[in-house]
C-alpha cells in the first residue's frame, strides 16, 4: 500500500515538472536567439563606429578646407605689401579695407629673433609692440601658406590667428590675420547643415584640451565629449589640430540599434512559445503511454483471473468426477462390509473372546481393518453427499465444550480451551462434526505428546474457530491441499476429514485455512463462519 | 397366520440376509428371510412379525413398495446402504421406527431389535 503511494506521487512530481525536451528546447531556441542578439548588436556598433569615424574624417577636411580660404584672403594684401618693398602704409591703406568687426590685421618684421609691429589695423595689436616669444617662434616657421598660431580659449571667447610669411612677403616680414570668435555660438546647427548629426568640438591643439577650444556644435555642459568618440586632426601645413566627434542619434539607423533586441525579445518568445508546445505535446503522449499502461496492467490481470477461474473449474470438475467415483465406491463396499463384519461377529462368537492363539492375532487384524474400511465407507458418502445445513441459532462455546467433552484428549497431551460466546446461525451437528474432525486431527499431530488449544471469538462479522496444536506442522509447499480429498500426510488417514471439514463450512458460507510457519511450531487452522445477518444480536449492534 | 415369526430380514444381498439372520437366530431370535419386496410381502400376509428389517434398494420391488403395500405393518428398521433422504423418510412417517446405514455394528442391531421384540435368551 505504502509503495503504491509513494509511486503516486512520484508520477504526480513527474507531471509537475517540465520535460527534459521543452527544457531543451527553450534553452536552444533562447541561447540562438541571445547569439543573434550579441552578432548583429556587434555588427551594429561596428557600423555605427565606422560611419562616425568616417564623419569625423569628413568634417576634419570640411574644417581645414574652409581654413585654406584664409591663404588667398591674406595673399592679394601679401602681393601689395611686397610690391611696395615692405611700406606699412601701403599695408595700412589695404588692410582698412580688408578688415571688419573684431579682426586684425598686423604687418610684423623680424628685429634680432623676436617680431615687432610694423603696422596693425583692429583692435589688440599696436605699433612698435613687441610680440612674446613664443609667438615670434611661430611667425618665424610662417611661409606660402596659411599657418594657425595657438587658439586661446578663456570661457567665452577664443582667439586666434593665421599667418603667412616668406616668399609670399618680404624677407623678415610676417602678415596675421588675427580673429575673435564665441565658440557656441558661431556654428549653430540646424538639420540642414552638414554633419547636422554630429556633435563637433574642434580644439586648436593636438590634443582635446578645453583651453584650446576653438569651436563646438554642442552646449558647454555637453563638452568635453566623451562615450562613443571619433577623434580626426585637420592639419594646417605642420600644424595638427583636433576634431572629436559624436553621433546625436544613431548612425546607423534605429532598426539596426533596435534589431538585435527584436531578435532578441522574438527569440525568447519563440522559445517559450515551442517549449510550451512540446511540454503539452509531451504530455499528451505521457498520458497515452500512461492509459495505455493501466489498460496493458487490467487486461493482465483480467487474463490472470480468466486462468485462475479456469483452473478453478478444471480443479472443480476433477473432483466433481472424484466424488462420483467415490460415491460409487463407498456405497459399493457397504453391503460387502456388512456382509464381512457380520461375519466377523460370528465368528467371534464362535471362537471366544479371546479366541484361541492360532485364530485370535488374525481374527482382530480382521475385525480392525474391517472397522477402518467402514470408516473410510462412511466418510466416503459424507463428503460426496453433505446434508444441507439446518441452520439455528447456536452458541459456538456451547459446541466447543460438547465436543471437547465427547473427544477427550489422549493421555499426555494437555488440551487448553479458551471459548469466548459467540452466537452464529448454523448447523449444530455439523459445526460439532467440523470440530470434532479438527480436533481429532490435532490429537493425532502431537502424537500422543503436546499441547492443543482450541480458541472460538468473534472477528468482525464472522466468528472465529481456531484450533492449534504443537505438532511438525505442516509443509509450505503443501497448504491448503491438506483441505483436497484423498490427501493426508497420516499412514492410516482416510484423506477425506478436513475435506469434509472444509465442504461443510463452506456450505455455511464460510471459509477455512491452514497456518503453518517454521518460527512457531504445529499448524493452526483457523475456521471463519459469517455470523448471519438474521443474528438479532448483531442488528443491536448495527444501532448501538 | 401360519406361524410366529420375531424378526424378517429383507436384503437382496445374500450374504448379507444370511449373516444377519445367523446373528440373530444366535441370538435367540425366530427369523424369516425375504430376497426381495414381493418375497417380503408374501411372508407377512402369511405370518406374524415382530419386527422388519428392511433394505430399501432391491431389485423388482424395493422398500418403498413394500411400505406402500401395508396400511398396519408391523415396526419396520430401515437397513440401507444409502441415506434415506428427508423427502422419503417424511412420507414413511410413524411406520419406521428407526434408519440404520450399513454397515451396522451386530451389537446395534441387536439392541435396536431388542428393544421392539424383547431380549431373548438364545446365543
Amino acid at each position: 500500500m505504502g509503495a503504491a503511494v509513494g509511486a503516486v506521487e512520484r508520477e504526480n512530481a513527474r507531471a509537475r515538472r517540465a520535460s527534459p525536451l521543452a527544457v531543451l528546447v527553450a534553452l536552444v531556441i533562447a541561447g540562438a536567439s541571445l547569439a543573434g542578439f550579441f552578432v548583429f548588436n556587434g555588427n551594429a556598433e561596428h557600423q555605427e563606429k565606422t560611419l562616425l569615424d568616417s564623419d569625423a574624417q569628413q568634417a576634419s577636411l570640411y574644417v581645414a578646407s574652409a581654413f585654406s580660404a584664409i591663404g588667398p584672403y591674406l595673399d592679394s594684401l601679401a602681393t601689395a605689401v611686397t610690391l611696395s618693398g615692405g611700406s606699412p602704409a601701403v599695408f595700412a591703406s589695404r588692410a582698412k579695407a580688408l578688415s571688419s568687426g573684431g579682426n586684425s590685421l598686423v604687418l610684423a618684421d623680424e628685429q634680432g629673433g623676436v617680431y615687432v609691429v610694423e603696422s596693425a589695423v583692429g583692435p589688440g595689436f599696436s605699433d612698435g609692440e613687441s610680440l612674446s616669444p613664443a609667438v615670434s617662434a611661430i611667425l618665424s616657421k610662417a611661409g606660402a601658406t596659411a599657418t594657425p598660431g595657438p587658439v586661446v580659449f578663456n570661457g567665452k571667447t577664443s582667439s586666434c590667428f593665421f599667418a603667412v610669411g616668406p616668399p609670399d612677403t618680404p624677407s623678415g616680414s610676417v602678415i596675421l590675420f588675427s580673429f575673435t570668435i564665441r565658440p557656441f555660438v558661431a556654428s549653430v546647427v540646424t538639420a540642414a547643415k552638414p554633419f547636422a548629426l554630429l556633435r563637433v568640438a574642434l580644439y586648436g591643439s593636438s590634443h582635446a584640451s578645453t583651453g584650446t577650444l576653438f569651436v563646438a556644435t554642442a552646449r558647454p555642459d555637453e563638452l568635453p565629449l566623451t562615450g562613443t568618440v571619433a577623434v580626426a586632426h585637420p592639419v594646417f601645413g605642420t600644424v595638427h589640430w583636433t576634431l572629436v566627434a559624436q553621433a546625436r542619434v544613431s548612425l546607423v539607423g534605429s532598426f539596426a540599434r533596435q534589431a538585435p533586441y527584436i531578435i532578441l525579445a522574438l527569440g525568447l518568445f519563440l522559445a517559450l512559445l515551442l517549449a510550451g508546445i512540446v511540454e503539452v505535446l509531451d504530455r499528451r503522449s505521457r498520458y497515452a503511454a500512461r492509459i495505455a499502461d493501466e489498460r496493458t496492467a487490467d487486461l493482465r490481470a483480467t487474463l490472470a483471473d480468466l486462468r485462475e477461474a479456469q483452473d478453478a473449474v478444471v480443479r472443480g470438475e476433477r473432483l466433481t468426477a472424484l466424488g462420483e467415483m467415490a460415491s460409487v465406491v463407498g456405497h459399493e463396499l457397504r453391503n460387502p462390509l456388512a456382509a464381512v463384519i457380520n461375519a466377523l461377529y460370528l465368528l467371534r462368537r464362535q471362537l471366544g473372546d479371546p479366541a484361541d492363539d492360532r485364530y485370535e492375532k488374525h481374527l482382530a487384524m480382521a475385525e480392525r481393518e474391517t472397522t477402518k474400511a467402514a470408516a473410510l465407507a462412511e466418510d466416503l458418502t459424507a463428503f460426496v453427499r453433505p446434508r444441507e445445513p439446518r441452520k439455528e441459532q447456536v452458541e459456538l462455546s456451547e459446541v466447543v465444550r460438547e465436543v471437547v467433552e465427547a473427544v477427550p484428549p489422549p493421555a499426555e497431551v494437555a488440551l487448553d480451551v479458551d471459548a469466548e460466546t459467540v452466537s452464529v446461525f448454523a448447523d449444530r451437528h455439523q459445526l460439532a462434526e467440523v470440530l470434532t474432525n479438527l480436533v481429532t486431527n490435532a490429537y493425532q499431530a502431537v502424537n500422543g505428546n503436546g499441547s492443543v488449544r482450541v480458541s472460538a471469538r468473534r472477528a468482525g462479522e464472522a466468528a472465529e474457530l481456531a484450533v492449534e496444536d504443537s505438532g511438525p506442522g505442516i509443509d509450505a509447499a503443501v497448504g491448503d491441499r491438506v483441505f483436497e480429498p484423498f490427501f493426508t500426510t497420516k499412514h492410516d488417514g482416510t484423506g477425506l476429514g478436513l475435506a469434509i471439514v472444509r465442504r461443510l463450512v463452506e456450505a455455511h458460507g464460510g471459509h477455512v485455512a491452514i497456518e503453518s510457519s517454521s518460527e512457531r511450531h504445529g499448524a493452526r487452522v483457523v475456521v471463519e463462519i459469517p455470523v448471519d445477518s438474521a443474528d438479532p444480536t448483531d442488528a443491536v449492534g448495527v444501532v448501538t | 397366520m401360519t406361524g410366529e415369526t420375531d424378526v424378517l430380514v429383507v436384503d437382496d444381498e445374500p450374504d448379507v440376509r444370511s449373516s444377519v439372520a445367523d446373528i440373530l437366530r444366535q441370538a435367540g431370535y425366530r427369523v424369516q428371510e425375504a430376497a426381495d419386496g414381493n418375497e417380503a410381502l408374501d411372508v407377512l400376509a402369511r405370518e406374524r412379525v415382530g419386527a422388519v428389517l428392511l433394505d430399501m434398494v432391491m431389485p423388482r420391488c424395493d422398500g418403498m413398495a413394500v411400505m406402500d403395500a401395508l396400511d398396519d405393518p408391523p415396526p419396520v428398521v430401515v437397513v440401507s446402504a444409502r441415506r434415506v433422504e428427508a423427502a422419503a423418510r417424511t412420507k414413511l412417517g410413524a411406520k419406521v421406527v428407526d434408519y440404520l446405514e450399513k454397515p451396522v455394528r451386530p451389537e446395534v442391531l441387536l439392541g435396536r431389535v431388542a428393544t421392539i421384540v424383547g431380549a431373548r435368551s438364545g446365543g
